[in-house]
């Protein structure tokens, strides 16, 4: 059954189809949200990690979820946020540098074991994780998703003129690192 | 048999001249027609069936080894490519074409069955105690955040030390009220009260009867605490 987001909120509101409604919304937008995550923090387990915070703050959040906004649009945003987080997490704990965290974030993708060094898709992985972690998002959220700047500008709370600039300067900087490694 | 006698009988009640007639096929074929007719009518058959149907089904033409492998994903690619209005791949050629060049499948690897059992487990949390500034402005909204941080610190003085006299409390909210906007905000973007030092005056013990006392005061108790004490900013930076 396909209910749309409005029918699954509406759902989510009467209190004995509120548990099926979620669970409805995590299958519909797991597999998107986790991909924006996991390509963030890159290890699976700390994206399965991310993955769940971000849902339970959803089930936490959605009774006083303003229907003006997206509701995927909404899910981006905590989904961002958590991932941001999580990374400013790891950085604290960390007591090395901050670039030794970004490297860091290197070894893990050379350390997948499907990592393929001469492969132009793990090659773009690397390049991503050059980028500031702002820039980061913008790449992933356009390049990946193919999300048009309006709708970023309500996921990043950013305006479009600065999303546009973020991601040509990402896009560049990712096309050197690729082009020159 | 009978039912041919039968026929013969109602010939001979009919028509009884004919009925005694000798049964000699007057006609005659070639020779050798039936021997030959199966093959002739197969032949005739084949020659007017649809001129197409006679080619034979190989293909003389040949295709390089392994055409056929990937290239619904090759056209799906190209199609996507050429897809007129494609505002992301268009922009990017514009930036960085090559990275039009990568296939965007992801290259992680997902446990099996991932998604399929991907269980989120919540729970029913009680949600935080939410207190309006009513109309304070902006400007002075530190002011107000450090008033409320002297709420929990003054809490846990009196939880703490609840003989002790009034003078150390009141040198408590004066220690707080000195606090600068700077120190204020370092103190909020520390993220904790447990990232706080113990020699500041912001230190808040971190066990659990602490924490249920704070969950006993009232919203009346923390309302009225910020009518009490409560400072503007401007009249702070006069006073120091």
């Amino acid at each position: 059954m396909h209910l749309n987001d409005k029918e699954l909120l509406y759902q989510f509101k009467q209190p004995d189809l509120k548990e099926r409604a979620f669970t409805l919304i995590v299958k519909k937008y797991q597999e998107k949200l986790y991909w924006h995550i996991r390509r963030m923090v890159v290890d699976h387990d700390d994206a399965n990690d991310v993955l769940q915070n971000m849902f339970v703050k959803v089930w936490n959040g959605l009774e006083n979820f303003r229907e003006d906004s997206q509701l995927y649009t909404w899910l981006y945003r905590i989904a961002t946020n958590e991932s941001l987080t999580f990374i400013e997490q790891q950085k604290r704990r960390s007591t090395t540098s901050f670039d030794e965290v970004e490297s860091g974030l290197s070894n893990k993708i050379k350390a997948d074991p499907g990592f393929d060094a001469n492969k132009l898709e793990w090659k773009l992985q690397l390049a991503i994780q050059q980028l500031p972690d702002k820039q980061k998002i913008v790449f992933n959220l356009r390049y990946y998703d193919e999300m048009p700047y309006e709708e970023m500008s309500r996921v990043l709370e950013t305006s479009e003129g600065a999303l546009k600039a973020s991601y040509h300067h990402a896009a560049k900087k990712v096309e050197d690192f690729i082009l020159n490694h | 048999m009978e039912e041919k006698n039968t026929i013969r009988e109602e010939l001979q009640a009919l028509c009884p001249a004919v009925a005694n007639l000798a049964r000699i096929n007057v006609y005659t074929v070639p020779e050798g027609y039936f021997q030959k007719l199966g093959e002739r009518i197969v032949q005739y058959v084949k020659q007017n069936e649809e001129p197409s149907l006679q080619i034979s089904s190989a293909t003389p033409f040949n295709v390089p080894v392994g055409y056929f492998d990937g290239l619904a994903e090759k056209i799906l690619n190209k199609a996507k490519q050429q897809t007129p209005g494609n505002e992301v791949r268009d922009e990017l050629n514009s930036i960085a074409p090559f990275l039009n060049n990568i296939s965007k499948v992801p290259v992680f690897s997902v446990p099996p069955n991932y998604f399929e059992t991907l269980n989120i487990k919540v729970a029913e949390q009680k949600p935080a105690r939410i207190f309006s500034f009513g109309n304070i402005s902006k400007t002075v909204r530190y002011a107000v955040a450090a008033a409320i941080i002297g709420i929990v610190a003054i809490g846990s003085v009196l939880f703490i030390n609840k003989e002790k006299s009034s003078s150390a409390l009141s040198y408590k909210v004066e220690e707080i009220r000195k606090l600068s906007d700077k120190e204020i905000i370092e103190f909020l973007n520390a993220g904790s009260f447990a990232e706080v030092s113990p020699n500041s005056p912001m230190y808040l013990p971190q066990d659990q009867d602490y924490k249920q006392f704070m969950e006993t005061l009232t919203e009346e108790e923390i309302q009225e605490f910020l009518k009490q004490n409560y400072v503007p900013s401007e009249t702070q930076s006069k006073e120091s």
